[in-house]
């Protein structure tokens, strides 16, 4: 089936002045996708980060729990 | 009449050096937590600076997605297509949403308090609109 798309003419003047904006449109759509690269990049540094903050308090939770025996557990001595 | 003295009772510590030792690396470890907390802020803190950048863009974006729109001429919007029977028009009906269900009562929304949120979902109803016109 045909589909019935009437052409449309823009004056050359407009024509510029829509590839200008379009050209910066396009930069910015690139600003904005590095921004979010950024941003992604942040966010698993982030979860690195609680990941060994996570172990870490698992570690010394092992080591009070360690004292806790050695200190007060007297009867299992 | 002499001072009767306080008896001091002792607890043995089998192993006082690895006892010591287990302190001094929690010690270390807290204070290697603490330190990774500073990280973590000065990570967050940037991350909240680049959501804002990004969030600033994408404005940009769209003011220049609008100057374009305003730039070029409007297309004449083709007619709807007409059923072509009377169970079609039927089946088109069935399909559309309930516009009265749509529509958030007057007691939910207020007109005035509009936040940004409705105010974007509002111009994206506008939006597909528009282009479920062109289809």
């Amino acid at each position: 089936m045909q589909e019935n798309h009437s052409q449309i003419f823009v004056k050359i003047d407009e024509y510029r002045d829509v590839l200008d904006i379009l050209n910066l449109t396009k930069e910015k759509v690139n600003e904005a996708k590095d921004i979010l690269n950024t941003i992604i990049r942040l966010k698993n540094e982030e979860d690195t980060e609680i990941e060994n903050w996570h172990n870490e308090l698992e570690e010394i939770e092992k080591k009070v729990s360690f004292l806790d025996k050695t200190l007060f557990d007297i009867d299992n001595r | 009449m002499p001072e009767k003295k306080e008896e001091s009772y002792f607890v043995g510590i089998i192993d006082p050096v690895k006892v010591r030792k287990s302190i001094l690396e929690s010690s270390r470890s807290v204070i290697q937590s603490l330190h990774r907390f500073e990280r973590f802020k000065v990570l967050r803190q940037k991350k909240i600076e680049g959501i804002q950048n990004l969030n600033d863009v994408m404005k940009e974006i769209k003011s220049l997605v609008g100057r374009l729109k305003m730039e070029l001429p409007k297309a004449p919007q083709q007619a709807k297509k007409k059923p072509s029977s009377w169970k079609d028009a039927k089946e088109e009906k069935r399909q559309q949403p309930d516009s009265r269900a749509a529509r958030p009562s007057s007691a939910d929304r207020s007109p005035k308090i509009k936040s940004e949120l409705e105010r974007l979902e509002e111009e994206l109803g506008k939006v597909e609109k528009k282009l479920a016109d062109l289809e």
